[in-house]
């Protein structure tokens, strides 16, 4: 017989735009709700997880699919999360239950597949406000966007979204809030001048470090979207405004690229939501980091766009 | 027969149901569903694009075109047919039966 799951005996809520999440989990990037809803949008629990789908379309070696709604997802040394019917997820972890990889694997990796299955769009990049609209910063992982962001916030700016980046496009276009720290390289702090948190230091390899921020809370309208390129620059960096097929492709390699995520978001909805979201958002490419955050004029760039 | 020989100009083709268009700043842009690919049509590419929502010939295609663009007959053939041939490779349209 099968589990029954019952969302008044989850110890945690949190608001993700129009959507709650009820969890056993702790997800310290969310926002936590007011008020647990009796339905959720997404209920999380551990227990027991299969080591394969009963019945799979899609068979890889981290992951499989079962029409557009279900996944399980296996991480070695971590745990296998299960998504069944789009809103049951159950984690088995390999690791301790309050481990911190067992919420970030579901950030980077399960939310935003749960997300496309709900018709959001996920972009790997992060999110500044900025006058009470979001900044969305693309870029692949030393493009600077991070620590570009972290300067950012240094000058008071709150951060929205730090990979995954979700958006919903309905009825406008806005960043939902699923960061309240970076994830920064320890050569980011020293740039940025900041003490190296040994207590918060994630992955040894290439260690970086959770660095919390002020953090927004709801859902902010997107203003603009800035693609980052990488490699060092001397000179200030150079910014132009990207339109039709050269945004688009420029968005589409934002996008996750992975199977999982290409099985659960519908082909011609994901098209149709990027056009849109072009449509509505004025896009830039800039050539290299900066150095200094005093020289991106953001509110130039925006202004710049909408005299068009 | 090769896809590039399929073309010509007693040939009906229309739009096939294996693409999704959307208008971006002023462009059409096209996507493949199988394959996932994207394909940007600007200028008189768009025109053609629109005409064939409906099955027709591409001799009545290029004739259309030369008339309402006062261009050589000529020149449009060879420039209609070789961007059917595109959207033909790409699947993005289909020959009529």
């Amino acid at each position: 017989m099968e589990e029954p799951f019952f969302s008044n005996t989850l110890a945690f809520s949190y608001n993700l735009g129009r959507f709650q999440i009820c969890s056993e989990l702790a997800l310290p990037d969310l926002v936590p709700a007011a008020d647990a809803q009796i339905c959720a949008d997404l209920e999380i629990r551990f227990g027991p997880v299969p080591e394969n789908l009963p019945a799979p379309d899609l068979v890889m070696p981290a992951c499989q699919t079962q029409g557009h709604d279900s996944f399980l997802l296996k991480v070695p040394g971590v745990g296998r999360y299960l998504l069944t019917s789009g809103s049951r997820l159950t984690i088995d972890p390999v690791l301790p239950r309050q481990a911190p990889e067992v919420a970030r694997f579901f950030m980077s990796s399960v939310l935003p597949a749960w997300a496309q299955a709900m018709g959001l769009m996920c972009l790997q990049a992060v999110s500044m406000e900025m006058n009470g609209r979001a900044v969305v910063l693309c870029g692949g992982p030393v493009s600077g966007k991070s620590t570009l962001a972290a300067r950012l916030a240094g000058q008071g700016h709150r951060i929205i979204a730090n990979d995954p980046c979700l958006i919903d496009t309905s009825p406008h276009p806005a960043v939902l809030p699923t960061a309240r720290a970076l994830i920064l390289t320890q050569e980011s702090l020293g740039l940025l001048g900041h003490r190296v948190p040994e207590e918060d230091r994630i992955g040894f390899a290439h260690p970086s470090f959770r660095v919390p921020f002020p953090s927004c809370t709801g859902p902010t309208p997107l203003a603009m979207i800035v693609f980052l390129g990488s490699g060092p620059s001397s000179s200030l960096p150079a910014s132009r405004r990207l339109k039709g097929k050269d945004a688009l492709r420029k968005l589409e390699l934002s996008q996750p690229q992975r199977a999982l995520a290409f099985k659960m978001h519908s082909p011609k909805d994901k098209f149709l939501k990027t056009i849109r979201l072009l449509n509505a958002t004025p896009c830039f490419e800039m050539d290299s980091p900066p150095d200094t955050v005093q020289e991106i004029d953001f509110t130039r760039l925006l202004r710049s766009a909408e005299n068009e | 027969m090769t896809e590039n020989a399929t073309i010509a100009l007693s040939t009906t083709v229309r739009q096939s149901n294996n693409q999704i268009a959307a208008e971006l700043d002023g462009d059409v842009v096209l996507m493949s569903v199988d394959e996932g690919k994207f394909y940007n049509l600007i200028d008189i590419a768009s025109e053609v694009w629109a005409r064939l929502e409906h099955p027709m010939t591409v001799e009545a295609l290029c004739d259309a075109l030369a008339r309402e663009f006062d261009a050589s007959i000529d020149t449009v053939r060879v420039d209609v047919i070789a961007l059917l041939d595109d959207l033909y490779r790409g699947k993005l349209i289909e020959i009529a039966a």
